[in-house]
């Protein structure tokens, strides 16, 4: 029996704490079924996400947050799920904010909902420094899409079918989340902000340190920008 | 024809046309990305036959001193050269992402399939997760 809702958890070397997400998604989002894509880890991370009842699929080489993440919007696009969530593997994500996002979604007509910590500001809000990038990046999103986004970098995130036919198709590499807003804005799909409240990882790292963080606002920055500069896609045959 | 450095780059030219093609014929290159290598070293065995045709090149656009065109030149070649391997680095990237992204999506599959294995018991024991080690 298959469910409607996939929630995709891209985990590379999180053996510490997986099963312990896992089993707290798996609680409170009883109605969906759990994908993990392990993307290369060197530790057991496959092997204790299958032992928790989670749907594992194993990458052979590391690929990166995007690629991985892609792998699980494929994975929900081939299986005919008609919703996709994206959420950390590392606790970050809380899933009781989970039952908002979907109702969001089925509420609108939006394409994707996105989990913002800084609509209510509430929780964990972050470092300084980590902050006055999203700020950055927001302010830049707002501008070029002409729409208020207050949390760009957030990948607490709730696909309809438009959205996941489209991301598994075409999903960018490297810090994707930003750049998926614009590729999404440039084929003419909505998407929508909910509030949620982040928490401290429970274990690992964030996959942006001090140093790549640099590297981090230009590349995004880059990469918004040039995805941006492309043609907008018509939308046939689907009135808003 | 005395041996002089004209006639050493015009061997050395030869030689290098040779090498490629045999990496061509030993399947080690690809063609496509051998015919600028070709082109390269037909270039250098024109300009070692006839130095004073780059001689007239470069006064012809102005270049006092010719052997500073040829470095122009060299450096130009190159550049787009290591770009076109970039070009073609990125499109390996690309198709290295696909075919690991749908390795793993059919390596679960066929572990579904196959009830012997230790994926397939994992998955089917999906409803009813073990308590093996760490709890929630």
């Amino acid at each position: 029996m298959k469910k409607e809702v996939l929630i995709i958890m891209p985990a590379y070397n999180e053996a510490e704490g997986i099963r312990r997400v896992i089993a707290w998604i798996r609680e409170q989002i009883p109605y969906a079924d759990i994908l993990v894509v392990n993307d290369g880890s060197a530790d057991d991370t496959g092997r204790l996400a299958a032992l928790e009842g989670a749907i594992v699929l194993n990458l052979s080489v590391n690929l990166g947050i995007g690629g991985a993440v892609q792998t699980g919007y494929r994975y929900a696009a081939l299986n005919g799920y008609k919703y996709a969530a994206q959420m950390d593997g590392d606790g970050q994500h809380n899933p009781l904010d989970f039952a908002r996002l979907l109702e969001a979604i089925k509420a609108t007509n939006a394409d994707m909902v996105v989990g913002s910590r800084f609509v209510e500001k509430q929780g964990f809000q972050s470092t300084l420094a980590r902050r006055m990038g999203i700020v950055i990046l927001a302010k830049l999103l707002t501008g070029l899409l002409r729409r208020p986004v207050t949390d760009p970098t957030s990948g607490y995130r709730l696909c309809g079918p438009r959205a996941i036919a489209l991301f598994a198709k075409d999903y960018p590499t490297d810090y994707p989340e930003v750049e998926a807003l614009v590729l999404l804005d440039n084929h003419r799909l909505q998407f929508r902000e909910v509030p949620v409240v982040m928490n401290e990882r429970l274990a690992g790292t964030s996959s942006i340190s001090s140093f790549k963080s640099i590297y981090y606002m230009v590349k995004v920055i880059l990469a918004v920008l040039i995805t941006k500069s492309k043609k907008r896609k018509l939308r046939v045959g689907y009135e808003a | 024809m005395k041996p002089d450095v004209f006639l050493i780059s015009f061997l050395m030219s030869i030689g290098f046309m040779v090498w490629i093609v045999y990496q061509i014929r030993s399947r080690k290159l690809k063609e496509q990305y051998a015919i600028l290598w070709l082109l390269l070293s037909f270039i250098m065995m024109v300009l070692s036959l006839f130095p004073k045709l780059f001689d007239r090149i470069a006064h012809g656009i102005g270049v006092d001193y010719a052997p500073s065109l040829l470095y122009l030149l060299g450096l130009i070649g190159v550049l787009l050269i290591l770009l076109h391997l970039s070009v073609a680095v990125s499109a390996l990237t690309h198709k290295v992402i696909v075919l690991t992204q749908t390795v793993a999506i059919q390596e679960q599959q066929l572990a579904q399939l196959r009830p012997d294995s230790e994926a397939h018991r994992l998955q089917t024991a999906a409803a009813q997760p073990s308590d093996e080690g760490v709890s929630p």
